[in-house]
């Protein structure tokens, strides 16, 4: 290996720290957008598949923890910008190039979707919820009504939540073992597998019950 | 138009005169740079060799800097420039963390700076800063698609290199050897 020395210009004090550009805000974001896409896979797939009753907690219970990961998950990347006001640049434009811009586009729609998703239960999970306003009733019915469409929403948007992460580090040629194929599908597998992980363990007691 | 830069690595002293240049033209936060000089050893001793190159932003034909920004700040503009437009930039850092030659840095207002190859004074038909005060003249700078310009006069009587040609991205700055 070639063994570089910087005698100039790296000497200045910001410019090699500051290229350490991404700080903890990334990882945690990566954790809980892959844990709210293999949330939101497996509620969204057993909708689909009608098993609704069968398997409550994945299709219902879990799902309740999808809006605050992503919120959390969001303030993490607000953070961590350099430009913050300009956050809104975002929404301006559409790049298929750039795996971040879909990642935003995605979020923008699958933040409130799943919120959606958890008002149509809120009422099973606690029976006295009042939503006080008349319009809010009828759009839980109108929600209600449409889980099956929904559904197939979540299922496709959760994959390119999943995914896009990870072809997102796989773009950059600077690094070369992020610059691999590979890394989006090992991404989505994780977040899928977390997903699962935390469904598991909300029925748990289920799981006993069965063994006995 | 093709613009290109030319650096002799065998007349380069590695004075820095270029960097100076550069933040006092382009009025670089104090404590950053747009450019920088880089003194490579090889061999094994006795036999060792050295190389001293002045680096920047490699404005190459596929900057993977350009590919990974969400908001499209980060773009070519005629001539084979690769600019930055301040107030579209987030500030994400995707394009610090693709970038093989880590050109790009956070500028202290938040959004991302680097070598605009001196767009402004090129389009006045000047050179850009570091090439005009380099005290040994050891660097070019020219349209590749002109034949009769510096850059492409050098290049066809050296040889030359580029940086980093594994990343793929195609860097228009080469470094005669």
């Amino acid at each position: 290996m070639k063994e570089e020395i910087f005698i100039s210009g790296r000497n200045i004090p910001y410019i090699d720290p500051s290229l350490n550009i991404w700080h903890w805000q990334i990882p945690v974001y990566l954790f809980l957008g892959g844990l709210a896409a293999g949330i939101l896979f497996f509620a969204a797939l057993y909708t689909i598949l009608g098993k609704e009753k069968e398997m409550p907690t994945t299709v219902k219970w879990a799902t309740f923890l999808v809006p605050v990961a992503l919120v959390l998950g969001l303030v993490a990347l607000f953070l961590d910008l350099n430009h913050k006001l300009y956050f809104w640049q975002l929404y301006t434009t559409i790049r298929i190039e750039s795996p971040m811009s879909w990642g935003a586009w995605v979020l923008m729609f699958i933040t409130p979707l799943s919120m959606v998703w958890c008002a149509t239960y809120i009422k099973e999970l606690i029976p006295k919820w009042d939503w006080k306003f008349e319009i809010l009733n009828k759009f839980e019915k109108l929600a209600i009504a449409n889980r099956k469409p929904m559904a197939w929403a979540l299922l496709i948007l959760s994959v390119i939540l999943g995914i896009y992460t990870g072809i997102l580090l796989s773009a950059f040629n600077a690094r070369p073992l992020w610059n691999t194929s590979i890394l989006g599908p090992l991404f989505l597998v994780s977040g899928l597998s977390t997903g699962v992980l935390l469904q598991l363990c909300g029925c748990r007691k289920a799981i006993l019950k069965e063994k006995r | 138009m093709r613009y290109a830069m030319a650096i002799d690595t065998k007349k380069c002293v590695g004075c820095s005169d270029c960097v100076v240049a550069c933040q006092t033209e382009n009025n670089v936060p104090h404590g950053y740079c747009r450019d920088w000089v880089v003194e490579v050893v090889d061999g094994s001793y006795p036999n060792l060799e050295l190389e001293i190159r002045s680096e920047r932003c490699n404005h190459c034909e596929n900057s993977p800097c350009v590919r990974c920004c969400p908001t499209g700040a980060s773009h070519y503009v005629d001539g084979g420039f690769v600019m930055v437009t301040p107030h579209k930039c987030i500030g994400c850092g995707a394009c610090i963390e693709s970038c093989p030659y880590d050109a790009r840095y956070s500028h202290p207002e938040g959004y991302v700076d680097k070598c605009t190859f001196c767009n402004h004074r090129v389009q006045k038909g000047e050179s850009t800063a570091c090439v005009s005060v380099c005290p040994t003249h050891c660097m070019y700078f020219g349209d590749l698609d002109d034949p009769s310009s510096e850059v492409s006069k050098a290049l066809r009587n050296r040889k030359y290199k580029t940086l980093a040609p594994e990343a793929g991205t195609n860097p228009q700055i080469f470094y005669l050897i």
